[in-house]
């Protein structure tokens, strides 16, 4: 944890004009448009806004963000922790590099991630015979954009497992196994209780990220209202249509669970540093 | 190396290790490398003269330089501002601290489409400071290079600080400490000790914020509309080559983006593992 | 028989060189015994250790429990108990849970892991701390959680991995009488990795010495101690006056002591000797001697139950002895004084032939 430093000789002046500046810029940055936001949406008032928010495609694309926001977790969970671990735990050819390739979903640009897909699983696409045999529709349908989301959220909980796992060491499990216990047990029993915290936190990430992914879903979905429009395609939308009730309460309610998150978030960063 | 009778039998677990592997890379292959291989294929379907022709047409090159010199000085803004972010939260000690270490995170915890919303609220004529600097300055904010330079800055504002704030908590006070009493002033003592300490995760930081700026999408389209020549970054106007069906200019563009995150992210892991190395 | 290793070979291969971390090493521990594997870091011995419990697989060779040929059989299926160096407690696990788990993987009943468990807590002296979490505990209660867990599905074979190596002085002078007692109450074949010579001396049936991943010497302690076999022995345990000599006209002199060169002692002329003596096989007396040598106290320091003196003789001749704490007053020695000396016995290598020790041989020296 980070050390307390002795604060003798700070000039006071320093300090609180440093202090303040960063206050000020992050009231401006963030305070300002979220206050702004909500000041608007309540001068809209709770009769427009609900009239424009009580749709039943507004509602289905609630629902499927949630639904694409708990493939993400549930893939990049159970996939993101087997990587962090054959990173951590194996030494292969090509492991440094792959390394390296980890934060790349990080980098690109959503339009480029969608559009891959599309080129990937659309006409003439290396993967359109697996969508003709699947009967399946990747492109303009749900799973296309969940593959989407799944590229997009790659990285968080393969990068925050990984540090814990090579913190915690394998002297537990190595201990474990001269007691006799083999490898699921040792995983549920011992691995997974230790990397819970730092899991949970890139769980969290993930989830944010998923929530509020736009344009690989936009453009891999195409966004069509009722069938392929997520939360924040549908404020995309509200906006374009000027129906601004619906656009702003939509994104408050998007904010909120961001902040649920974050609240959850600071929780497991201080557990997973304990 | 030569095989002996007592060279052991491969173990069950060594087995396992192998199959733990091999899902693990081809999930990665499945997700992060084919689709990448798609989009190269198809980017280059017609030879080299065509992608370049696709990159130099005046609105991709138009795109792609606002994008480079929006992201290039938001990464310089953010580099400033997040050094000090990270030396306020790590340095001081002062009533609402924790909270302003929570609130650093809340731009990667917003939706960037919500943030372009609340950046179109906010700085639209209707409200306070578009308003101001309309009447006063004249200043146009929104569907303009100053909205997107906004935008980029608050959707990239935590990754500089996460960056350094961890590279000074390791740091040893006692050679700021030292510093000063050799004479050396505070500031001196900045730019000569925790400075070149924390330089290489500072780059790593702006780098990295700068590889996500290019590609940003969501806060940008609500905020700088969709103007070629004038407010179209190299993101939208994939978007745009995409709606209307020109493949090639897609693609070629995207190749192009590609090929500077991968480059970053890349330079980026140099430089930690280098950093790494430097501390073991 | 306890554990037989046999020809056992381990080479780690790193991206630039080849570390051959155990070269064909053999050796033996009798059933119910507690060995210790004593050498510096590096020398192999942790290599050794995690080779029988089959956390590390052999390049080559064999390893037996119990009479089983083990070497192919995967760690769980082993029997060992393994007491780690860090502990390696499970940090998410009360105390009495670390102490259960084994018993729990072998599907024990619940009433007979409760009994067990609670069985150990006493014997331990950790009856109270059950509920407990390893980060609740010191590093003296660590160490005796890890090896009650170790000791609970009653292994074949104990394994000590420098089990007290991250404990300080005091308490791990407490816990090592104390592994004594429980492995004399218990009866459990037990290997014990170790650097501090003191240690593997004081509580071991037998020592085996290790440097370079190869066995310099296995004995009881007083045999290790007494009649070291090589010179890395005679340097590592316990401390040493060495001396470099060549043979002259027949002779090998040191300070004021003379061997025949052939005869007993078998060297050549011009063969350059490495001789050593123990501060402790020194005679030394305040009063004058006509058979003894004679020297003066250079410096005197304390040891506690002993006196530490540099004694400078005749000839430059310079050397330490260690001399009881009584001894010193009833002599009236002090910084300065004139004494006289006799040192027991010497031990030598002949660096031109090899490194096997051997005694000197006084035969005709003359005074």
């Amino acid at each position: 944890m980070a050390k307390s430093h002795p604060e003798h000789r700070q000039n006071p002046w320093v300090k609180y004009g440093l202090i303040t500046a960063v206050a000020a810029y992050l009231l401006w940055l963030l305070g300002l448009p979220i206050f702004t936001l909500i000041r608007h949406t309540v001068e809209i008032g709770a009769g427009r806004i609900a009239e424009e928010l009580w749709q039943s495609e507004v509602a289905h694309a609630f629902a499927l963000t949630v639904l694409l926001s708990l493939g993400a977790v549930l893939f990049n969970g159970v996939f993101g922790t087997l990587v962090a671990y054959v990173m951590v735990r194996q030494r292969f050819r090509g492991r440094a590099l792959i390394n390296a390739i980890l934060d790349l979903p990080f980098a690109v640009s959503p339009v480029v991630v969608g559009y891959m897909l599309i080129l990937l699983f659309g006409k003439a696409g290396w993967l359109q015979g697996l969508a003709e045999w699947t009967g399946i529709s990747w492109v303009f349908a749900w799973p296309g954009m969940l593959v989407a989301t799944l590229f997009v959220t790659f990285p968080f909980v393969v990068r925050e497992v990984m540090p814990v796992l090579e913190e915690v060491g394998t002297e537990q499990e190595e201990a474990a196994r001269t007691l006799g216990a083999g490898g699921w047990k040792i995983f549920w029993r011992i691995t997974l209780p230790g990397i819970r915290w730092g899991l949970l936190y890139g769980v969290s990430l993930t989830l944010a990220r998923a929530l509020g992914e736009f344009g690989a879903v936009l453009v891999v979905g195409a966004g069509v209202s009722g069938s392929t429009e997520t939360a924040t395609i549908y404020v995309y939308r509200a906006m374009e249509e000027r129906m601004f009730g619906g656009a702003y309460a939509a994104s408050l309610i998007l904010i909120g669970f961001s902040f649920l998150l974050l609240l959850g978030m600071e929780w497991f960063k201080k557990r997973s540093n304990v | 190396m030569s095989t002996t009778a007592s060279l052991p039998t491969l173990r069950s677990w060594d087995v396992k290790g192998w199959g733990l592997r091999a899902v693990a890379l081809s999930y990665l292959a499945f997700l992060l490398l084919l689709p990448l291989a798609a989009l190269v294929q198809d980017g280059f379907r017609e030879g080299p003269g065509v992608f370049f022709a696709n990159i130099f047409r005046p609105t991709a090159w138009a795109a792609l330089k606002l994008t480079l010199w929006t992201s290039a000085l938001m990464a310089a803004v953010n580099g400033v501002i997040g050094t000090l972010t990270a030396y306020v939260l790590v340095r001081y000690r002062f009533f609402g601290k924790s909270l302003l270490n929570a609130v650093v995170d809340l731009p990667f915890a917003i939706p960037t489409l919500v943030t372009g919303v609340m950046l179109v609220i906010l700085y639209g004529p209707r409200d306070l400071l578009g308003g101001f600097f309309h009447q006063h300055f004249d200043w146009k904010i929104l569907f303009a290079p100053p909205a997107i330079v906004l935008a980029l800055l608050f959707v990239n504002y935590p990754i500089v600080v996460r960056s350094v704030q961890p590279v000074l908590e390791e740091l040893d006070f006692a050679e700021e400490e030292a510093a000063a009493t050799l004479g050396a002033s505070s500031w001196r003592t900045f730019w000569r000790v925790v400075f070149p300490a924390i330089r290489p995760a500072l780059l790593s930081g702006v780098l990295l914020s700068f590889a996500r700026a290019l590609g940003e999408f969501g806060s940008i389209v609500v905020v700088a509309g969709n103007l070629p020549l004038r407010s179209q970054t190299a993101a939208v106007y994939v978007w745009g080559e995409i709606e209307s069906e020109n493949r090639l200019g897609a693609s070629a563009m995207s190749i192009v983006l590609l090929a500077c995150s991968f480059t970053l992210v890349l330079f980026v892991d140099w430089l930690q593992r280098r950093k790494g190395r430097g501390r073991g | 028989m306890g554990v037989v290793v046999k020809n056992l070979t381990k080479t780690f291969q790193s991206q630039k060189t080849d570390f051959a971390a155990v070269r064909d090493v053999s050796f033996e521990v009798e059933e119910g015994a507690l060995v210790a594997l004593l050498g510096p870091s590096g020398s192999g011995k942790s290599t050794i250790l995690r080779m029988i419990a089959g956390l590390e697989q052999p390049d080559s060779g064999e390893i037996f429990l119990g009479g089983e040929n083990v070497t192919r059989l995967a760690t769980q299926k082993r029997g060992v108990g393994f007491v780690f160096q860090n502990y390696a407690l499970f940090k998410q696990l009360t105390v009495f849970q670390n102490i259960a788990f084994g018993l729990q993987v072998q599907g024990a009943p619940r009433a007979e892991i409760k009994g067990r468990v609670s069985e150990l807590l006493e014997l331990l002296g950790l009856k109270d701390l059950g509920r407990r979490y390893p980060h609740q505990l010191s590093g003296g209660q660590r160490q005796r959680v890890a090896l009650a867990r170790a000791l609970a599905p009653r292994p074949k074979v104990l394994l000590l991995d420098e089990p007290f190596g991250a404990i300080d002085a005091k308490i791990r002078k407490e816990l090592r009488e104390w592994l004594r007692t429980l492995h004399d109450e218990m009866h459990v074949t037990s290997l014990f990795v170790t650097h501090d010579q003191e240690e593997a001396l004081e509580i071991c049936d037998h020592i085996y010495v290790m440097n370079q991943g190869v066995i310099e010497q296995g004995g009881t302690p007083e045999e290790i101690y007494k009649r070291p076999a090589t010179e890395f022995v005679a340097n590592f345990v316990g401390l040493m006056n060495i001396h470099d000599a060549v043979v002259k006209d027949g002779k090998l002199s040191i300070g004021p002591y003379s061997f025949p060169g052939n005869g007993g002692n078998g060297l050549a002329e011009g063969d350059r000797i490495r001789v050593f003596f123990r501060p402790q096989d020194i005679y030394i007396s305040g009063a004058s001697n006509a058979y003894a040598m004679h020297a003066r106290i250079v410096r005197r320091s304390f040891l506690g139950v002993s006196i530490k003196l540099e004694i400078e003789a005749e000839h430059g001749f310079r050397f330490i002895a260690i001399i009881p704490e009584h001894v010193f007053y009833n002599e009236k020695l002090a910084e300065g004084a004139a004494i006289s000396y006799q040192i027991e016995e010497f031990h030598y290598v002949n660096l031109r032939a090899g490194k096997g020790m051997k005694k000197l041989v006084f035969a005709d020296y003359e005074i």
